[in-house]
Order: structure tokens, then sequence, then C-alpha cells
């Protein structure tokens, strides 16, 4: 029997602003439970997806006004997130400085961590540009 | 997935203790309000801090950022014995300051009163 892929998220467009980051979570909590992920490997991914987000909210469009396009699909052994959005050029996975986890707390820079956060809670994301020069991240996570 | 509310409450340990009660998620939206909170207090004089997360069941790496924000203020405060402690923060916030390598520098506290205490 083929395996199929089937959209649990089919092009949800939510306007990017952090005061929407609740529902976004809700809705990839509430499609990833109808896969068989693991609840506490469904909360790992949503939060990663919840820091790709955000970087794109603060940094990829900053001031400016947007949207983040969310399609989540189901594989046989993985779920697959595609944030989409069209902010200028920008990598959700960079940041200007790494996280210091060695120095003492109130020496470390406070940057860095979400993007640790989204490389530690996923098994794959890989950005690219879009054709119509926006942005695409994809955040894979196994179970 | 709620959103985060805030309640003060000063309590006595062998000092006084100002402790910050957070329920709902704390994310890059909802931590200004906690770091506005906190900045209003440390700028009112308040040196011990307890965050009582027994409420809070989601934090992403803003509300990390939060907890990094209030100890620089509490050590640039030149108070020797400011400090902040964390109460009761769930499994999932343990385990992500462990993987951030926060937990080295935030005590953390299972009982109010063993948390008052230590102040």
């Amino acid at each position: 029997m083929a395996n199929e892929t089937k959209f649990l998220i089919d092009n949800l467009r939510v306007d990017a602003e952090l005061k929407n980051l609740a529902s976004i979570r809700r809705a990839l909590t509430d499609a990833a439970s109808k896969s068989d992920m693991p609840k506490d490997d469904i909360d790992d991914f949503c939060l990663a997806a919840d820091e790709a987000c955000a970087n794109i909210i603060q940094h990829g469009y900053g001031d400016a006004q947007g949207e983040i396009r969310i399609n989540m699909l189901l594989a046989s052994s993985h779920l697959i997130l595609n944030l989409e959005d069209d902010a200028p050029e920008f990598d959700p996975l960079s940041e200007a400085k790494g996280a210091d986890l060695v120095a003492p707390l109130e020496l470390r820079l406070p940057g860095g961590l979400g993007v640790l956060m989204i490389r530690q809670n996923t098994d794959s994301a890989v950005y690219e540009k879009t054709k119509t020069g926006g942005n695409r991240l994809t955040l894979v996570k196994y179970f | 997935m709620t959103e985060m509310n805030l309640r003060i409450s000063q309590m006595q340990g062998s000092v006084p203790v100002t402790v910050m009660h957070v329920s709902g998620d704390i994310d890059a939206s909802s931590h200004q309000a906690l770091d506005d909170k906190a900045d209003e207090l440390i700028n009112g004089g308040a040196r011990q801090i307890l965050l009582d997360l027994s409420q809070n069941a989601y934090m992403s790496s803003a509300g990390l950022r939060s907890m990094h924000k209030i100890l620089t203020s509490l050590n640039n405060s030149g108070d020797d014995a400011a400090g902040l402690k964390l109460l009761n923060p769930s499994d999932k916030v343990k385990s992500l300051m462990k993987t951030m390598g926060f937990d080295q520098h935030l005590p953390v506290f299972g009982d109010l009163n063993e948390a008052l205490r230590s102040f």
C-alpha cells in the first residue's frame, strides 16, 4: 500500500503579529495531535515552530505588516511544517550572535536561544528563498 | 495555551521577598508584561525576587530571556544580596533550562517556604 502524505494544515494564513503566536501554537498542536506523534514530541515541535514564527515576525517583518502561511503535512513517520512569509530575505535560522551556554548566566548574551531551540526540537530545519522572493522554513520531526 | 497573568505578593523569609506569580504562557508576545513588571518592582526597591511558575505551563526562549534580564537587573542593583530564584517550574521548563544551561545559575525550589527561607 502506498504511503500517503496528507495535509493536517492546508494554507493557514495568519497575520504576522506576536499576539497571534498563541493561536498558531494551538492550531499546530491540534493538527499534530491527529498524528501518532507522542504529546511530548508535539510540544517540542510546536515550541520550535513558535520560535521560528517569533523570529519571522520580529526580525523578518520587523515593523512591517505581513502574514505567515502555514502548512503541516503528515507523512508516514514524520511531520513536515512549512512556514512561508513575504518579508525581505531573512533566514529565521540565522541570528547575529550564537547562544553562549558556558559563561555565567549574568554575563551571557540573551540572543541565539531561539535558533538553538529550533534545532534542538526538530530533526531538520531548512531555509530557502521562494520563487516570489519570500522565505520558506521547513521543519521536520520524526516519530 | 492560556493568556499570561501576573500577580505580585510580598512574603517574608529571612528577608522580605517579592513573589511574582506567573500563570499562563510566556512567549515572545507576553514576556514584555513580565519584563515591565519586574523593572517596576526592581526600580521600586525589590532585590529578592521569587518567580513562581507553578501555574506556568509554556515558556519559549522569550521567558528565558526575561529571567536573564531580571537577573542582570538585580546584579546591577549594587546589592550583593539581590537574587532571583524559581518556584515550581514545569518539567518542560526545567528541561529547557537544562538544555540552555540556565539550570546552573537559577536556583529552583519545589516548596514555597523552602524557597522563601533560602533568601
